[in-house]
């Protein structure tokens, strides 16, 4: 059973992410925590003791209010570990002090894709995703989980992506066809599929591991494209796997125009004796 | 719900009636079918008077509830007016063929007040802009009339039908059909949100959370995305050749400003594929 961290605000990203997280929790076995950070803006708070436990509660109060409608409105019904947590102070910091305390197995937030993939590689280069401890779910759209796509790549062990990818659907209720995607960024004007060689011993080897953790006829796909052809062809899956990407990459630009939600992971940096040469990217 | 399907006798009038006609068996929506015919005509035009029986039939069938075909011929019923005698064809809907003639503008906008129609359909032709030598008509038309309006151009609407939202106020009627042209298409719905200089205003937020819910709810898939507000035209451009366009023109949206009457006229022409003007 995984445990996971769920920011939310009464917007939009967070309706998708709630949606879609509760949707993974029920089929997975996953339980959620609901986090919302009141931010207290610039202004000081004001006075000591009384007068400022009442204006931190009365902060708090509002934040739990809008959480509530939220839950409300949205009328989801999914495993929770306790009852939301509302926070005051800055978002990055409250968020990583949770996770560092909750021992989370995940943590997800909504996300609106805009026009400019720049807003999201910000937000992925921010504080908040920098220094998470665990692998990060961005819910952009809400689309049901048939299908995954895993996006692996030269640089990305696949022996370490594996657990956290087990962790989480190892117990997925229903059928889930895995799909495992080897990028190569091109500029040919569409996208080329290459024989899986092309990937060297790769992808051979994660389909014998993901055949080994229960997932048979895992299709094998080597494809060489613009990152905008290879985020329109992998538009039909419900999920994508991939390890954290690095700055301004291909790889990361994919991610960026991907209107999938995406699921990253960003292994710990100790060498494990499986991962063998260990980091990533 | 009531349709009025503006028809004259070329090609991308039958491509529209089509879709037209399954969005009506879809919804058993009343319709009529008006025929515009030139100013001059005192008599029925012929080549009209062939392709009626067959824009007729795109609406009969076995799920259809416009009954059976008949075709005992035109009535005048005033001056410049003709209404085919369907008398007989027991339908549980309403399917009225008319033939007018005149100033095609104002036929179509009585004709919607006097039908009280919720959406209007009519074809366009993707390479010269014009209806019998009346320039950018169903531009005209779409980029007049107080009704919900669908521009066809080709046989299909596309793969996806992406609609942009920059308002508050959003129709039930428009809702349904959007929800209906992406069912009877079998399209992806994509909901644009336009973000100004302080992002996505909260009112439009919270509408496209209604939406979005609604199409959930629903079992149509619906993505969504941010685009900021100047890069809209080259934005609509783009979405237009893979697919259908829709635009929630209201009061309060500052489409309007992008799309202004001589816009929008422009952009129709101009784009490659259909365009729905939902209001």
């Amino acid at each position: 059973m995984w445990r996971s961290l769920i920011y939310l605000d009464e917007d939009l990203p967070s309706s998708i992410a709630l949606r879609f997280a509760a949707e993974q929790a029920n089929k997975t076995g996953g339980r959620l925590q609901v986090l919302h950070v009141e931010d207290p803006g610039k202004k000081a708070a004001p006075g000591t003791g009384w007068v400022r436990r009442s204006w931190e509660q009365g902060l708090i109060k509002a934040g739990l209010d809008e959480v509530h409608r939220l839950l409300k409105t949205e009328k989801v019904n999914c495993p929770h570990i306790s009852s939301p947590k509302i926070l005051v102070g800055s978002r990055d910091d409250e968020v990583l002090n949770e996770l560092r305390h909750g021992m989370y197995d995940l943590y997800v937030e909504g996300y609106l894709n805009t026009s400019s993939t720049k807003d999201f590689l910000k937000l992925l280069n921010g504080k908040r995703f920098q220094n998470t401890t665990c692998p990060v779910m961005l819910v952009k759209n809400m689309v049901p989980v048939h299908n995954i796509l895993i996006l692996a790549g030269e640089a990305v062990p696949f022996e370490v992506l594996l657990p956290y990818f087990e962790k989480i659907y190892g117990t997925f209720d229903g059928q889930l066809d895995i799909t495992m995607l080897y990028y190569r960024f091109g500029e040919e004007k569409e996208l080329v599929f290459q024989a899986r060689e092309e990937a060297g011993s790769y992808l051979y080897k994660a389909e014998e591991m993901l055949a080994a953790a229960g997932w048979e006829d895992v299709e094998c796909q080597v494809v060489q494209g613009t990152p905008e052809q290879t985020a329109v062809y992998m538009r039909n899956y419900g999920l994508v796997f991939s390890s954290f990407p690095s700055r301004q990459t291909p790889r990361a630009e994919l991610l960026a125009l991907l209107s999938n939600p995406v699921l990253l992971c960003k292994p710990k940096k100790a060498r494990s004796k499986k991962a063998g040469k260990g980091g990533l990217i | 719900m009531k349709l009025l399907v503006v028809v004259d006798a070329e090609e991308y009038s039958r491509q529209a009636a089509r879709i037209a006609a399954r969005f009506a068996i879809n919804t058993w929506a009343d319709v009529t079918i008006l025929a515009l015919q030139a100013k001059n005509g005192d008599t029925l035009n012929a080549r009209l008077l062939d392709a009626l029986p067959e824009i007729q039939c795109m609406f009969l069938g076995n799920d259809s509830p416009f009954g059976e075909y008949k075709d005992t011929g035109f009535q005048a019923v005033s001056d410049g007016t003709w209404e085919m005698d369907r008398t007989g064809s027991d339908g549980r809907k309403q399917l009225k063929v008319l033939v007018r003639r005149g100033d095609w503008l104002r036929i179509v906008s009585e004709q919607l007040e006097q039908e009280q129609a919720d959406f209007l359909f009519l074809g366009a032709s993707s390479d010269k802009p014009e209806w019998e030598g009346e320039l950018r008509f169903p531009q005209k038309v779409a980029a007049t009339v107080p009704c919900s309006s669908f521009v066809v151009k080709g046989s299909s609407m596309g793969k996806t039908l992406v609609c942009c939202l920059d308002q508050a106020s959003v129709s039930q009627e428009s809702l349904e059909i959007i929800n209906q042209l992406v069912t009877i298409q079998e399209a992806e719905l994509k909901i644009v949100g336009l973000t100004g200089p302080h992002g996505l205003r909260e009112k439009v937020e919270e509408r496209m959370m209604q939406v979005l819910r609604y199409y959930t709810e629903r079992g149509v898939r619906a993505w969504v995305r941010l685009v900021n507000e100047e890069e809209l035209p080259a934005f609509a451009h783009e979405a237009s050749k893979t697919g259908t366009l829709g635009l929630w023109l209201g009061k309060k949206s500052l489409l309007t400003k992008f799309f202004s009457k001589d816009r929008l006229e422009q952009f129709i022409t101009a784009s490659e594929s259909s365009v729905v003007i939902l209001k």
